[in-house]
């Protein structure tokens, strides 16, 4: 066996050959001729002969040079040698315009989307070899495939969260209980074999699924469906075959708290006061948001604000109306001094225990906690059969609550940050210690102080030098001052007994109860008739109660305590105590929050406001994020508004009343939307799209776009110089 | 084995072929990988084999099959080829210079090569009705009938004292003598021009006396064997001459091949 490369003396052949007289001998292997005769004689013995398959008639010269003589040819070259010489050529031709290709960057494959149009010159935004020098580029194609590094090119721009390459930006284990969940509620193992453990562990690569140069026309994100049946295994070519789905979209808890049932069925319908409040349609609460996409609820006050605002301010609380923050605890003041002990001026009429506020703000108080610590679950209103050490606790105790307020009053609100601190175990913000403290005045302290402790200066300082014996020897009967009675009044609630609900009144029932308080107000109003009959010819005005006074909300005083009572809807200083509630879970925060985080506290925040993840409290209605994208996606436009037949009930139909019992428990009063709600006109026949991404997000979590760094100082003439 | 078997069977094959690679690519669109990568190298490899009729001819003895069998493997594979290229780039025109350079360069591979299998099936049972002539005489004959025609015109001038064949041949047949004439008319089996020639010198006969009909007989008869030549050079050319586009385009596609898969893998970050 041989290779034939061609017989290069055929490369060449005689210029005589058209007129069919080419010579025998033919050109060189350089196409020279040198045969100036027509044939090359042959000598046989002495005679010469001619060579020509013919011979002539003359024969050879005697010197062996042939008769005829002829000039040289025009060699040319074999149609062999010409098809090679094509070829040569050719690829010449070829490899230069490779060259220049690649010299000129000439080999885009194709023009770019129109998102990417702006990058058509900057190949190395995404690609790693535009960032390389040509000779390294064609070197590239031979390393392994690095697809980290590619995708971190994608995600220099776009922010997919921390797992983007990973399927739908979960790490694996969230997708596992995703998946997990799904079977479960499905009762079906339809992902059993899907193949989540089979993807790679560092995840995919963009151009997986975004393939670019493909046109200014191209749609980036559309995806196949086959591509998403990759994984997802239960493969189905028509919406109509699509599992039945679940708890949608109720899946997750709202926001907002709000049994549809139970207003639209009755409050709304029955209740005469209320009726002029009531919406008539579902656009009176709900409104789309720009996009016309997801459907928000308008605020509070556009529509709950005529009904449940006296909820808020506590009209109907039958207790205090506002919270108790700042307090004398009711101490056996007698018992301390015959044994001894220097306690200074206390009132005798404090009779309620400490409040969780105050043993908050005490928590920064070594002398305060070791105190309460002795004092344990003692009753400070009897010390008759207290140790010592009792004793001396609830001493230091009175002290303690002293020196705080001694110094709120000097120091103002400042002082009580330390305390704060230390009981949350956090630090607290400016604003949000606003929050906390809000308009807490220094003639609500000033005035409270007065006539809790009067005298209280000269008591602090004598204690701080540990004058005991000076501190005995005040006389507590020329500093007490004449008590102050403010009488608590009872209103009854103008607003629905249905609203308020016995649930809300925790059963209690407004005309029952604490007999002694309805003698109370007997005497009072008679008291109060007495005075005006006293008055000869006079008419008096009697002070409402303090608790009154501050109807749209503030701080009050109430015997010797210092209530806040709640303002209107979105109270700065319940949000704040509610925020700081979930934020730390100390002992003693749990104390206050034990009192305030229920859905029947004053300000009733959590009756209506549910909680999330680790308590979290949803202060707002649900509303989509811009740079967030969950599983599914709906847009109420254009459903909403291409037929008159399509309205909110098309889709959201009620269900059986529910009512509330817990904050965490949630309710949604609507049924599950249905597949066949959908499958009506997302089928093969209707033109409404079937394509899974018309519903379904690939990435979930965090999707936008990554904003450029500018450098402040280039905007600095001195220092950009 | 009968040609019927074998086209039979050569056409079962190309679309059991076909099915199968379509099979796959339904199937590969059921995952995340590229299925332009896998319709690209089946492609190349295809190339690639289609590449190889080139060097088997040079091989000579060896048991490798005979040069005809590959012919028909080069034949088949190449359709089985386009139908992958359509696969991978798509029966539109694509963008980017050197996707549009490659894909010139198929077709034209494509075209010269399905023009090539047609002429080379054609062509061969119509030049073998007339005398079959070695290509590379062809044009030597031609000189050869050139001459004898030159030689009668002059004999006819010295015979009859009169220009008119000289006159007709100057104007009508010496153009036709010299080199090989009506190429294309050969190609597509028209006698078009042959006939009008002919037509010509018979309407010419009226002015002529008998010797100089003689004489433009036997120059008929040149004009018929010329033109028999010129029919044989025809389509022995085009024979030879479609590998002039067929060959060189095939080494081209192969070079930018490689750089478009160079340049792909370079650009993805990798192979």
């Amino acid at each position: 066996m041989r290779i034939n490369l061609g017989n290069k003396k055929q490369h060449w052949v005689c210029g005589r050959a058209l007129e069919g007289k080419s010579c025998l001998s033919g050109p060189d292997k350089q196409g020279q001729c040198h045969n100036r005769s027509e044939c090359q004689p042959l000598k046989k013995g002495e005679r010469w002969y001619c060579s020509r398959p013919m011979p002539c008639q003359q024969g050879p010269l005697p010197d062996g040079a042939c008769a005829h003589q002829v000039g040289l040819c025009q060699p040319e070259l074999s149609p062999k040698a010409k098809i090679a010489r094509s070829n040569l050529w050719l690829l010449l031709a070829a490899f230069g315009m490779v060259l220049m290709l690649l010299a000129t960057n000439a080999y885009s494959p194709g023009q770019l989307s129109q998102s990417h149009r702006v990058l058509e010159d900057q190949c190395q935004r995404c690609h790693s070899a535009g960032q390389l020098n040509k000779l390294a580029v064609l070197g590239l194609a031979f390393a392994p495939f690095q697809h980290d590094k590619e995708n971190a090119l994608c995600l220099d721009c776009h922010n997919l969260g921390e797992h983007a390459a990973l399927a739908h930006g979960l790490p694996v284990a969230a997708q596992s209980v995703l998946t997990e969940k799904i079977q479960t509620h499905l009762k079906t193992t339809v992902h059993q074999d899907s193949k989540i453990d089979k993807l790679p562990l560092d995840g995919l690569s963009c151009i997986s699924c975004h393939r670019e140069h493909q046109g200014g026309s191209l749609q980036l994100t559309g995806i196949s469906d086959k591509t998403c049946q990759s994984c997802h295994l239960q493969s189905f070519i028509h919406f109509e075959l699509h599992p039945e789905f679940s708890l949608y979209p109720y899946e997750n808890k709202s926001n907002i708290l709000f049994d549809h049932q139970s207003h639209i069925g009755k409050n709304f319908a029955e209740e005469e006061d209320l009726k002029q409040y009531a919406p008539e349609n579902c656009n009176d609460c709900h409104r789309a948001d720009g996009d016309g996409a997801f459907m928000q609820t308008k605020g509070f006050d556009k529509t709950c604000n005529n009904c449940h605002l006296q909820d808020i301010q506590g009209a109907a609380q039958t207790a205090a109306k506002g919270i108790e923050v700042f307090n004398l605890p009711g101490m056996d003041v007698d018992t301390l001094r015959t044994k001894g002990l220097v306690t200074g001026y206390w009132p005798e009429n404090a009779d309620a225990p400490l409040s969780g506020y105050m043993r908050l703000l005490l928590a920064d108080n070594a002398q305060a906690v070791s105190a309460l610590g002795r004092l344990g679950k003692l009753d400070t209103l009897d010390l008759r059969k207290a140790t010592q050490e009792q004793l001396q606790a609830a001493t230091d105790l009175m002290w303690s609550i002293k020196q705080l307020l001694f110094e709120l009053q000097q120091n103002g609100q400042a002082v009580l940050i330390s305390g704060l601190e230390k009981a949350v175990e956090q630090k607290i913000y400016p604003q949000q210690f606003a929050g906390l403290v809000n308009g807490l005045s220094p003639a609500v302290i000033d005035q409270a102080l007065k006539n809790w402790l009067p005298g209280l200066k000269d008591e602090i300082l004598l204690y701080r030098q540990g004058d005991l014996a000076a501190l005995a020897a005040l006389k507590p009967a020329e500093q007490e001052p004449k008590p102050e009675v403010t009488p608590q009044t009872k209103t009854k609630s103008t607003a629905s007994d249905d609203l308020l609900g016995d649930e809300l009144l925790g059963g209690d029932d407004l005309l029952s109860g604490d007999d002694d308080l309805l003698s109370d107000l007997v005497d009072l109003s008679e008291d109060k008739a007495a005075d005006e009959t006293n008055d000869v010819g006079r008419h008096t005005v009697t002070a409402i109660a303090e608790e009154e006074w501050v109807s749209a909300g503030g701080w009050y005083r109430s015997y010797y305590s210092l209530y806040y009572r709640p303002s209107a809807h979105a109270d700065k200083f319940l949000q704040n105590w509610l925020e700081l509630c979930t934020q730390s879970s100390t002992n003693v925060l749990k104390q206050v929050c034990k009192r305030i985080a229920t859905p029947k506290a004053q300000g009733m925040c959590l009756k209506c406001h549910s909680t999330g993840d680790k308590g979290r409290i949803n202060w707002r209605s649900k509303k989509p994020l811009a740079d967030r994208q969950s599983f599914t996606r709906f847009a109420h436009n254009p459903h909403t508004t291409i037929t008159e037949t399509v309205n909110c009930i098309s889709c959201h139909r009620l269900s059986e009343t529910v009512q509330d019992k817990k904050n965490t428990e949630f309710h949604t009063g609507f049924q599950n939307v249905v597949k066949s709600q959908c499958s009506d006109c997302h089928n093969q026949v209707r033109p409404a799209s079937e394509n899974c991404l018309k519903c379904h997000n690939y990435h979930t979590g965090t999707v936008a776009l990554k904003l450029n760094k500018t450098d402040l100082s280039l905007l600095d003439k001195k220092r950009s110089k | 084995m009968k040609l019927i078997h074998r086209r039979t069977i050569n056409c079962i094959l190309l679309l059991v072929a076909m099915t199968s690679i379509s099979v796959i690519w339904q199937l590969g669109q059921y995952s995340f990988s590229n299925q332009a990568f896998v319709s690209g190298w089946l492609l190349f490899g295809s190339v690639m084999l289609l590449f190889l009729l080139t060097l088997r001819k040079r091989i000579v003895g060896g048991s490798f099959f005979k040069v005809s069998a590959w012919l028909q493997m080069h034949i088949y594979l190449g359709l089985l080829t386009v139908y992958v290229f359509l696969l991978h780039a798509g029966p539109y025109w694509p963008e980017g210079n050197l996707k549009q350079l490659l894909y010139l360069l198929f077709v034209l591979e494509v075209v010269s090569g399905m023009v090539g299998l047609f002429i080379s099936r054609k062509l061969p049972p119509y030049l073998a009705r007339g005398e079959h002539v070695l290509y590379q005489n062809i044009r030597s004959r031609q000189q050869q009938i050139c001459e004898q025609a030159e030689k009668l015109v002059k004999s006819s001038l010295q015979q009859t004292d009169s220009n008119t064949i000289g006159d007709f041949f100057q104007q009508h047949l010496l153009a036709f003598f010299l080199k090989p004439q009506h190429f294309w008319a050969h190609i597509f089996q028209s006698k078009k021009t042959t006939h009008t020639l002919e037509a010509d010198m018979q309407n010419l006969h009226r002015y002529l006396n008998e010797d100089e009909r003689q004489i433009i007989n036997r120059l008929h008869e040149l004009v018929i064997e010329k033109d028999q030549l010129d029919y044989q050079y025809a389509g022995q050319t085009l024979l030879k001459r479609w590998l002039f586009i067929h060959v060189p385009v095939s080494y081209a596609l192969l070079l930018f091949a490689v750089l478009h898969v160079t340049l792909v893998y370079a650009y993805i970050g990798g192979s």
